[in-house]
């Protein structure tokens, strides 16, 4: 114990300036940060922003500094022919880092929170905990990096390393099959926490045995376990599983069925926004939802795509992400994108076709009906929010995380002034939905107090929200996942194909 | 900031592969005979000859051990090891001293092809060059004065 | 030619290593190292460039370990020595790097707790031996100097074992004479082994010598039996001798111009190598035989090495 207090306040002797550059850069940003919860930018919110960037700079340099100081790699250095135990030169370095890493950020976050107007709740410092300890792991790669680098240098390159194989990371992921990501909750936390135990595993042992041309591929190892994780994630398996099928006697959430082309009527086609991939040629078939609950928000997570052709072909898209909002009643363009050959292959003949959703069922029934203010006015479940300049925007700030879906409606009626009527018939509202971000009890960052701007344009350029205007909150609750599908017997693929830049199919119904 | 000045009271020409411990027992036994040393005078302790010889203190303790024992150095109570009454050294065994030097003299002078007659007549002009008397002085059993 | 004579151990070994055999990537440095080396002795690992001494102790000191083959320091496998036992080992090398940032002062004070048997009294003779100046940096320093705080920093503690790799390089001779002071100091209580080039120096301290060569020992033995056994050998003959085709395996380097033969017998007996002379290149006008240096021997040694290699 007193080797580890010693070898500690040695390291404090050392690096006392880093030390106090970087608490001088934490205070700066405590007070230059509430600068960004309004919504005019000024100099001091810039200076936030820019410590944003520069405070993670300024801790990776006091874990490299601290860690390097009794380097591991080599056979050079001083300490290693001294009465050294490593466990204590480890614990040493451990302190060092929660002393002046951990704390101050855990500091200055409950500073932020209090300034906020959140004082800290149990739940509240639950969430800063989890974020300290998403910290602590970010803090352990670098320190497993620094004990198997010789310097600054080596280790600057490393981390431009780190950097090209995220971006690698993530574009391969794209091109492999992925799932659905809620479907997906272990896999996803196994592809971090297996790295991260790998890490601490190897960040120890180089304490112990330095020998770091070891340590050095055994790292390389760990960058690659992600793709192994995804390459045997077993995503059907686990749709399947966290999106059952609905129970026999039970009815899906909403059915939804297949409007065949030139089928008449008049029917306002809530369109799937969709960028045109390059070479990919996108089928578009009509589809229409009904059977919605009251109080009722259908959120389509992921879906799937199963062509059946002649002679026993088969085509299955598998699962795959989608953020697709159902409403009762609506008609909406599903696309479907394949690749020339296959669609040329199958354009001129009647094939089967099977799409299927799976889907989150929320329950609206939450409310918190509240008329804007030109102060600021706290809203439930959510944080203290506040009129923008512009008077369609509403700007909240929240703590730690949002509390899921938000939905903002405004009513028909403005109360601004030289407006009575807003949108253009009856029963029209301003609704804005924002998706959640999901991330556990707390989103990742230095701060934990966030703002978030919901914006309810109707196009009209006239003042929306003033003073009195009634506004209602939405919270919708997620009550139950599950699997729909429609078949589509004898579809002839040509028919359906988006040609043009509007995106409408040739010999659509108008 | 002082170092302690314990002099080394004779001087060892080492040479290169031969017995440390004979050459500095041989530069001690001179230092005696010809009065660099005197009874009574202390004698450097084995720390102290290591040191300023640079020298395998096992062989400092080599070289006091034995100059002990064949009595040339006594250890008294509270001062340490000091010089010993000297025996009279017959010149027989002050020649002996000189072996070395002998033994190397006569094999340069083999190789040159050089006579025992010249030798001892070029021994002869050398002695009366350099002053003292003819004869050799050993009825004092001390060493001729003369230089070094 | 190789020989290796080793002393019956009468008293403990503090190292002893069998059979150690260390493989870099491209060079074997150690192949087979039996080293023995007798409590209290002063043992002199000399070699030439790349024979392995600084590679054997650094496997010694566990900075690294061995391919193959054991080693045990003060009665323990050198893969143990760490922490506690390293409180009685003293080690300097002179290309170990020290915390370049830290004072004199503050170096000895941040090392003194790991030491329980460190010495106040004894850092301050030291400090005033080698006229340490405690109040600069260990960058501004120069390099003698750091060598004498580094060594300082390592006697300091009275170890058992004192372990130097190349303490005279570069160093001017009034550092070495302080630092080989200070050694001998500590020499009465501690075992010394000095591994360097520079055997002048080392040649009066050593009670013990051995010599490395391409990862092996090919002598160790007592100082003085080794300067026992080697001698230059000039032979004056009347005529040009026959030198027949086969010596005998301890000459080494025999060269024959004219009427002289010059040879370095490394097995020397005065009859033995007599007779041996007189019944293999017959009578001769006369007979040297020349004590020599370490430097000599040293010399001797590798050049022999380098013609069998």
């Amino acid at each position: 114990m007193k080797q580890i207090i010693h070898i500690f306040r040695k390291d404090v002797r050392h690096l006392w300036r880093e030390i106090a550059a970087s608490l001088a850069l934490l205070a700066i940003y405590v007070w230059s940060e509430p600068a960004t919860w309004g919504y005019p930018e000024t100099a001091r919110s810039s200076i936030a922003a820019f410590l944003t960037e520069l405070l993670p700079i300024s801790w990776w340099l006091l874990v490299v500094r601290v860690v390097q100081d009794e380097s591991l790699v080599g056979d050079r250095q001083f300490w290693v022919t001294r009465p050294y135990e490593w466990k204590k030169l480890l614990a040493a370095k451990v302190l060092f880092i929660a002393a002046f890493v951990n704390v101050p950020l855990l500091i200055a976050q409950l500073s932020l929170l209090w300034l906020g107007g959140f004082p800290p709740t149990l739940a509240r410092v639950t969430g800063i905990l989890w974020m300290q300890l998403m910290w602590a792991l970010v803090l352990l790669v670098l320190a497993t990096l620094a004990a198997v680098t010789t310097g600054i240098g080596q280790m600057t390159l490393v981390m431009l390393g780190i950097g090209a194989y995220v971006a690698l990371f993530s574009f391969l992921s794209d091109l492999l099959p992925q799932g659905v990501p809620r479907a997906e909750g272990i896999p996803n936390a196994l592809v971090y926490a297996v790295p991260l135990a790998m890490c601490a595993g190897i960040a120890v042992w180089q304490y112990a045995r330095r020998q770091t041309a070891t340590a050095r591929l055994a790292l390389v190892g760990t960058a690659l376990t992600p793709f192994l994780i995804g390459a045997a994630t077993p995503h059907r398996f686990l749709l399947d599983r966290a999106y059952p099928e609905p129970a026999a006697m039970q009815l899906a959430p909403a059915q939804i069925s297949f409007i065949p082309m030139n089928t008449p009527g008049n029917r306002s086609i809530y369109w799937q926004g969709t960028t045109r991939p390059e070479g990919l040629v996108v089928i578009q078939p009509e589809l229409h939802v009904t059977g919605l609950a009251a109080h009722s928000m259908l959120l389509a997570d992921g879906n799937r795509v199963e062509i059946e052709g002649p002679g026993g072909f088969r085509w299955d898209s598998g699962w795959g992400p989608d953020r697709l909002r159902l409403h009762d009643q609506e008609y909406f363009r599903f696309s479907i994108m394949l690749e020339p050959a296959l669609y040329e292959r199958l354009k001129d003949v009647p094939v089967k076709l099977r799409i299927s959703f799976a889907m989150t069922d929320f329950d609206t029934q939450e409310t918190h009906e509240i008329d804007v203010s030109e102060d600021e006015f706290p809203v439930k479940n959510l944080g203290l929010c506040g009129l923008s300049n512009h008077r369609w925007d509403i700007t909240c700030r929240y703590a730690l995380r949002l509390p899921g879906y938000i939905a903002a409606t405004s009513a028909t009626q403005s109360t601004c002034p030289g407006v009575d009527r807003v949108g253009s018939s009856e029963g029209a509202k301003n609704e804005i939905w924002q998706p959640a971000y999901e991330s556990g009890p707390a989103e990742f960052g230095i701060t934990p107090v966030h703002t978030i701007n919901i914006s309810m344009m109707n196009g009209t350029n006239k003042p929306l929200l003033c003073a009195g205007t009634p506004v209602r909150f939405t919270f919708p609750r997620e009550t139950g996942r599950a699997r729909t599908s429609v078949e589509i017997d004898g579809i002839q693929l040509s028919d359906y194909r988006r040609r043009d830049d509007t995106g409408v199919p040739a010999g659509t119904a108008r | 900031m002082c170092y302690s000045t314990v002099v080394i009271p004779f001087h060892v020409h080492f040479r290169p592969g031969l017995s440390l411990y004979e050459q500095v027992v041989y530069a001690a036994k001179k230092a005696m005979i010809a009065g660099q040393m005197r009874p009574g005078d202390p004698f450097p302790s084995v720390r102290v000859l290591s040191k300023e010889l640079k020298i395998n203190p096992n062989t400092a303790h080599k070289v006091v051990t034995y100059l002990i024992t064949t009595g040339l150095l006594e250890t008294r109570p509270g001062i340490g090891t000091v010089v010993a009454v000297l025996p009279e050294a017959s010149a027989a065994e002050r020649t002996q001293l000189l072996g070395q030097e002998i033994e190397e003299l006569v094999v340069e002078a083999k190789k040159l092809g050089i006579s025992l007659e010249a030798m001892v007549a070029s021994i002869g002009a050398h002695w009366k060059r350099l002053g003292g008397d003819d004869k050799d002085t050993d009825d004092s059993g001390r060493g001729g004065r003369g230089k070094r | 030619m190789s020989t290796i004579t080793m002393k019956p151990v009468t008293m403990s070994t503090v190292i002893r290593t069998d059979n150690l055999v260390k493989k870099f990537r491209r060079v074997d440095a150690l192949n087979g190292l039996n080293l023995e080396v007798p409590q209290g002795a002063i043992y002199a690992l000399v070699g030439p460039n790349g024979a392995g001494k600084t590679t054997a102790i650094k496997i010694l000191m566990n900075i690294f370990g061995a391919t193959s083959g054991r080693a045990e320091v003060l009665g323990m496998d050198s893969k143990q020595i760490s922490g506690k036992a390293l409180t009685s080992i003293g080690y300097v090398s002179e290309n170990q790097q020290l915390p370049n940032w830290v004072r004199v002062d503050a170096f000895l004070a941040y090392l003194r707790p790991f030491y329980p048997s460190w010495d106040r009294e004894l850092e301050n003779q030291l400090v005033r031996q080698l006229a340490l100046p405690l109040d600069r940096k260990l960058s501004d320093l120069s390099r003698g100097m750091r060598m004498k705080a580094a060594l300082a920093s390592a006697l300091a503690y009275r170890p058992r074992l004192i372990v130097l790799d190349e303490p005279f390089s570069g160093l001017d001779p009034l550092v070495r004479d302080e630092l080989i002071e200070s050694m001998l100091e500590r020499a009465e209580e501690a075992t010394i082994l000095i591994s360097s080039h520079d055997l002048a120096e080392i040649e009066n301290l050593a009670s013990h010598v051995g010599y490395l060569d391409q990862g092996r020992l090919r002598f160790s033995e007592e100082m003085p039996a080794l300067v026992e056994r080697f001698r230059e050998v000039e032979i004056t003959f009347d005529a040009a001798p026959a030198v027949p085709g086969k010596l005998p395996a301890s000459w080494m380097r025999l060269s024959s111009s004219a009427a002289v033969v010059q040879f370095i017998e490394s097995q020397f007996d005065e009859q033995r190598t007599s007779a041996e002379i007189r019944n293999l290149l017959g009578e001769a006008r006369s007979v040297t035989f020349t004590p020599m240096s370490l430097r000599s021997i040293f010399l001797a040694m590798a050049k022999s090495g380098r013609d069998a290699a």
